[in-house]
């Protein structure tokens, strides 16, 4: 093999090993998916901006609960969080008379301030995580209610046409990824993120290792609620409007995209480009379906009608074969790893 | 200079502690030797930050510290490479060793080349034969052992304590280990070895502190010190002369129970031939990791093998789970104790009863009563010493937790009973026990085929013994070739006539 | 004496229904009218049909591996449209819907089973999908909108106060309440789920065939919550989609309320029970001080925090 040829094997060698491979897969498969069904018209600016705008705020969300799967630990009041943002960024101005600037900054902190709280309950009083954000989540849900009975409120038209529009021919949301993005990049070099990730790998160990298991917690849920923040501030802009509870159900669709993006359930493993992979995945599932359903099938079946519900079913149950094959490649993928390393099978069971 | 005085500490109605004492001076290597449940582990926890003592004092240079936490401990300059390993199985060697110190750039973020300098030269010094971007998890387990001393010596710690960690090492990585240790003494570490293994303390270290039933009972010089004091001060019983237990006569077993014809498992085992006969005790010796674990769980149909034949009872069989093992008459225990054998939550009765209640329909009637009744007998006939059958199987001690493992197929009373390594990390009394248990199973109609890494207990109970090297059999012994020296070169892969040759 | 009170005090379970009934009285403190028998009456009904919720719940729970039902009420909500639309209103029909609901249930719970068993998903994911699943699945079944009404016979069966204040879904929910237990403690099923619960290698090389179990721990499970949606269906008489899906969480509530160990291999489900008791008490007492639905939720979210951290916090990783 040439020197060029052997770096690539090797560059793709630790590419297959990497966390985000999986993930890269399943979306490069559902991108093709999409391009075949939708042929050119997948490439036109408007369905482009059009999936980033209206998926950037599930693809934060999907990056926050990853940092806290990383640690063995799961945030089910996120999504109701992102809707929290909203509540105050859109009623604080109406209650108080702040600035509208100001109400989106109050707004991005107090997810941070809950998520901390969050990660106070869990990693101080060693609560365990499931029910104790579920717990959370209905006491934000009743905040929300409380400053906002029902659906209300309007954005600047600056901030939602910003938000939906375009920089150099590129949606403005991308940027905000590719940004977020970075920021990571750069974060993954830190030992206090890598202290996230021995975390999720043994609780016991790390602590045997001399490592403050608490505050290391802490700093997960953190990060989370500064994520959680920049979701809120999105979906505000994107529905342009206030809503108290309409967050809620992406919780669990920001557990499903994490595990579809190759993060493991009980930690330690993925990252949160895992997270982001696996929300595009799922945008570009609904995206497939709906032009599937909407567009193709009644231009080529005479009189196909079919419901939304049916729509939505062929969503959920696409995204449950994701999952699954995520799964059983993964530990195919895990088991062929660990031959390569060590000639050893892992036990069957 | 480390000072322990007079520690106590109650685990609920345990007592693993009580009164225990020791001291280390700089460059210093003491033994810390005991029966399980004398203390030891609860000892080095204690120091290791994982455990707080009830009552005690520790002296750090001749002052009274407290040990809070395991960060705490860290920075008393106390590192401790563990028994069951503190090694993180997804992250890479190099995150391993340098986790919790690594050396950072001016922004903050990790040194990469500082990083992989400073861990390669600790991998270096114990030869371990792994590189820096293995993921723990992968490695056999005395690489991560060596792994774990690695990263415990990195912290360059002022107090030094390994639990345990030469139970995974060929004999090789001991030596060089022990050459690094005796270099380390050099520089005034404090090190404490705890150990099961009592001819290496005679290797390296200076003085050994034996617990028993949570008290220093002994503090003695080795130089002056035999082995039998030292037995005798773990046990609290002069050691039975000869070697372990009384002689066993080898008995000529009955028609076969169990043949393998060209077994291959995975990579491990490579064309496996035995043959054993109904009553016997079966030993399988050898080096750690040469397959006689994956070969022993083929048979019991843990893990699938490609191809060969199994007789088992006279029909050729190709089990395709546990179960079905089980319900043909075999049983298993494993010396992974946590792991694989202890319902940890569950009472006693229930560990005693798991086996029996595998068998039967699954909506059959079962009650505790039944479960009680029959584990009960078991308790009473083999003396193991419990409080109630319906406390968890966590309030006993490791060894009686191995018993209870034990009483559950002699519970089931299988006809075919696979062991693999059960007296690991079992000390010196209870090993006598369980081999008693042993022997019992035999009268009773059991046969038996044991893997173990003690050559002593091979050659004690065993009839035959098949060692096993790089995936196959190197040599069946017994009778006359049934001997120590003829059992190490068969373990090292030297064939009869290399070993005659090595004799002349 | 001290002693006593001191193991009363630590039995999660007693200490639910001690909560429960504390809670009740202070109820009728601040609202005396609400203090009657029709008041008990009708907490008994609704905690009846938490208790249906939360019977598979435990079982699963206690498989361990993670072992969780989040399709719990999403299968309820099902069963309870599909109850809807068969008999509407025709009692001749209640044996046939019954006789539907029970495989509905025991297919999605097997369905969840090998997901989670064979396939390896986590249970949160896997059940998290098939209830997803189920919600569509509802309103293309229903068109959106169910019509039709459980029989009226059904009907009148699990509402009449018998002897004045014992509602039929009570005797309904004792008879579920049999059925568990004996599954749980009485049956060779109960115990090997809780040896696997506790340690999944060590059942194996037990001869437990743990994927077996596991797999009929979550078809029960179904099959439970199935049944149970038959029954509610029967008791409010009409059934829109999805109207039982918060009893998902709600049961994992009254489940780990209970004392029952989330991480499996340790289950107690008379606990169970009275922490559905007491998570219907709690509910009533702050309806009965006319709180608005959002404060209600802040409460119990508040109070299951305080419950969690009660009872249920995580061992220290310090002895």
């Amino acid at each position: 093999m040439t020197g060029k040829g052997q770096k690539a094997a090797k560059g793709f060698a630790s590419l297959r090993k990497a966390p985000e491979f999986m993930g890269l897969i399943l979306l490069l498969i559902v991108i093709i998916l999409n391009i075949i069904t939708q042929g050119a018209g997948f490439f036109s600016a408007n369905n482009f901006s059009m999936i980033f705008s209206k998926n950037t705020p599930l693809i934060l969300l999907t990056m926050a609960q990853s940092i806290v799967i990383l640690t063995g630990n799961i945030d089910l009041s996120v999504g109701i969080q992102m809707s929290m943002v909203n509540v105050l960024a859109v009623m604080l101005p109406t209650y108080t008379g702040m600035p509208i600037w100001l109400a989106w900054i109050v707004g991005f902190l107090a997810a941070v301030v809950v998520s901390t709280l969050n990660g106070i309950i869990v990693g101080y009083l060693r609560i365990p995580p499931m029910l104790a954000t579920y717990g959370m989540s209905y006491i934000i849900k009743g905040i929300n209610v409380i400053l906002m009975p029902e659906p209300q409120g309007s954005v600047p038209q600056a901030v939602w046409k910003f938000y939906d529009g375009t920089i150099l021919g590129l949606p403005t949301t991308l940027y905000l990824l590719l940004i977020v993005l970075g920021v990571w990049t750069a974060l993954k070099r830190y030992p206090a993120i890598k202290e996230i990730y021995a975390l999720g790998g043994s609780e016991k160990n790390t602590y045997a290792t001399g490592l403050d298991t608490v505050k290391i917690t802490i700093r997960s849920y953190f990060i989370c609620g500064i994520f959680v923040g920049l979701a809120g501030l999105c979906m505000t802009a994107m529905i342009a409007s206030g809503n108290p509870i309409s967050g809620d159900v992406m919780t669990l669709t920001s557990v499903a995209a994490c595990l579809l993006g190759g993060v493991l359930i009980s930690g330690g493993w993925g990252s949160m480009i895992c997270g982001m992979l696996g929300a595009l995945f799922l945008a570009f599932v609904t995206n497939t379906v709906s032009y599937l359903f909407i567009k193709l099938l009644p231009a080529l079946i005479p009189g196909f009608q079919l419901s939304n519900f049916y729509q939505d079913l062929i969503s959920e149950m696409i995204i449950l074969l994701g999952l699954t094959l995520s799964v059983l490649a993964s530990k195919k993928g895990r088991r062929r790893l660990k031959k390569l390393v060590t000639g050893k099978e892992e036990d069957s069971k | 200079m480390l000072e322990l005085q007079n520690m106590k500490k109650q685990f609920g109605a345990v007592t693993a502690l009580n009164g225990a004492s020791m001291t280390v001076k700089e460059g210093e290597i003491v033994a810390l030797l005991g029966a399980n449940g004398s203390g030891k582990s609860t000892l080095v926890k204690t120091l290791g930050g994982l455990v707080r003592p009830n009552e005690g004092e520790i002296l750090i240079d001749g002052k009274k510290v407290k040990i809070r936490s395991s960060s705490g401990s860290c920075k008393l300059g106390i590192s401790v490479a563990y028994q069951e390993l503190s090694l993180l199985p997804r992250m890479t060697v190099l995150d391993n060793i340098m986790m919790g110190h690594y050396f950072k750039t001016k922004l903050g973020s990790v040194d990469k080349k500082k990083n992989r300098e400073y861990a390669q030269s600790f991998l270096d010094e114990l030869k371990a034969p792994c590189s820096l971007d293995d993921f723990a998890g992968d490695l056999p387990p005395s690489t991560q052992s060596l792994v774990e001393i690695a990263k415990a010596v990195s912290w360059q710690p002022k107090i030094l304590l390994l639990d345990e960690v030469t139970s995974a090492l060929h004999y090789d990585e001991v030596e060089t280990l022990f050459t690094y240790l005796l270099r380390l003494k050099e520089t005034g570490v404090s090190t404490v070895m705890v150990t099961h293994r009592l001819k290496e303390i005679y290797q390296i270290c200076s003085r050994a502190v034996v617990l028993r039933g949570g008290e220093s009972v002994a503090d003695k010089n080795l130089e002056e010190t035999p082995m039998e004091e030292i037995v005798f001060h773990m046990t609290g019983k002069m050691p039975e002369q000869g070697s372990a237990g009384e002689p066993h006569t080898a008995i000529v077993g009955g028609e076969c129970i169990l043949k393998t014809e060209q077994l291959y498992v995975g990579k491990e085992v490579r064309g496996v031939d035995v043959e054993i006969g109904c009553g016997e005790i079966i030993g399988i010796g050898g080096l750690q990791g040469q397959g006689q674990s994956e070969f022993l769980r083929a048979l019991y149909g843990a893990l699938p093998h490609e191809s060969g034949t199994i007789t088992f009872k006279g029909h050729p069989v190709h089990y395709r789970n546990a179960a079905d093992a089980v319900r043909d008459g075999m049983g298993f225990i494993s010396g992974d104790r946590n792991r694989e054998a202890v319902f940890s939550i569950r009472p006693i009765s229930e560990n005693i009863y798991s086996a029996n209640l595998s068998k039967g329909l699954v909506f059959g009637p079962m009650t505790k009563k039944k479960i009680n009744s029959s584990a009960q007998q078991v308790v009473e006939s083999h003396n193991i010493k419990i409080g109630k059958l319906s406390d968890p199987i966590s309030s006993l001690s490791g060894g009686n937790q191995q018993k209870v493992a034990f009483g559950r197929w002699i519970s089931a009373a299988p006809d075919f009973l696979l062991l693999d390594d059960p007296t690991k990390g079992v000390d010196v009394s209870a090993r006598r026990e369980l081999q008693g248990f042993l022997r019992e199973a035999i009268q009773s109609g059991m046969t038996v085929l044991m893997v173990s890494s003690d050559n002593e207990e091979l050659l004690a109970i065993c009839d035959r013994i098949y060692v096993f090297y790089e995936g196959k059999i190197s040599r069946m012994l017994s009778g006359d070739t049934l001997t120590e020296d003829h059992l190490v070169a068969a373990m090292m892969g030297l064939q009869p006539e290399e070993q005659e040759v090595e004799r002349s | 004496m001290r002693e006593h009170i001191k193991d009363l005090w630590k039995n999660q379970a007693i200490m639910a229904l001690v909560l429960a009934v504390l809670l009740f009285i202070i109820t009728g403190v601040f609202r005396p009218q609400a203090m009657n028998m029709g008041a008990v009456s009708s907490i008994a009904a609704i905690a009846s049909i938490l208790v249906f919720a939360s019977a598979g719940q435990c079982i699963i729970i206690i498989s361990g591996n993670g072992g969780i039902d989040l399709s719990a009420g999403a299968v309820m909500s099902t069963t309870a449209v599909i109850s809807v639309e068969m008999m509407k209103g025709d009692a001749s029909m209640i044996l046939p819907t019954l006789i539907v609901c029970i495989l509905v249930g025991v297919v999605i719970g097997a369905i969840n089973g090998i997901g989670v068993s064979y396939v390896g998903l986590p249970a949160l994911i896997m059940t998290m999908c098939v209830s997803n699943i189920l919600g569509k699945v509802q309103l293309i079944i229903s068109g959106g909108a169910p019509r039709g009404t459980a029989a009226k016979e059904m009907t009148k069966l699990l509402t009449t106060r018998y002897f004045g204040f014992i509602p039929g879904i009570f005797l309904l929910a004792i008879c579920f309440f049999i059925l568990t237990v004996v599954l749980i403690r009485y049956t060779r099923f109960g115990y090997r789920l809780m040896l696997i619960g506790t340690n999944d290698a060590a059942a194996y090389l037990s001869g437990i065939k743990v994927k077996q179990v596991r797999l009929i721990a979550y078809a029960v499970g179904g099959m439970l919550a199935g049944i149970g949606g038959f029954i509610a269906a029967g008791y409010y008489s009409q059934a829109q989609c999805a109207t039982f899906n918060s009893y998902s969480m709600m049961s994992i509530s009254a489940v780990v309320i209970g004392g029952t160990l989330l991480s499996g291999g340790k289950g107690n489900f008379t606990g169970t029970v009275f922490g559905a008791l007491l998570l219907t008490v709690l509910s009533n007492f702050l309806t009965a001080i006319n709180t608005s639905p959002a404060v209600r939720d802040i409460i119990m979210g508040a109070i299951l925090i305080v419950l969690l951290a009660a009872y249920n916090r995580k061992e220290s990783l310090r002895q």
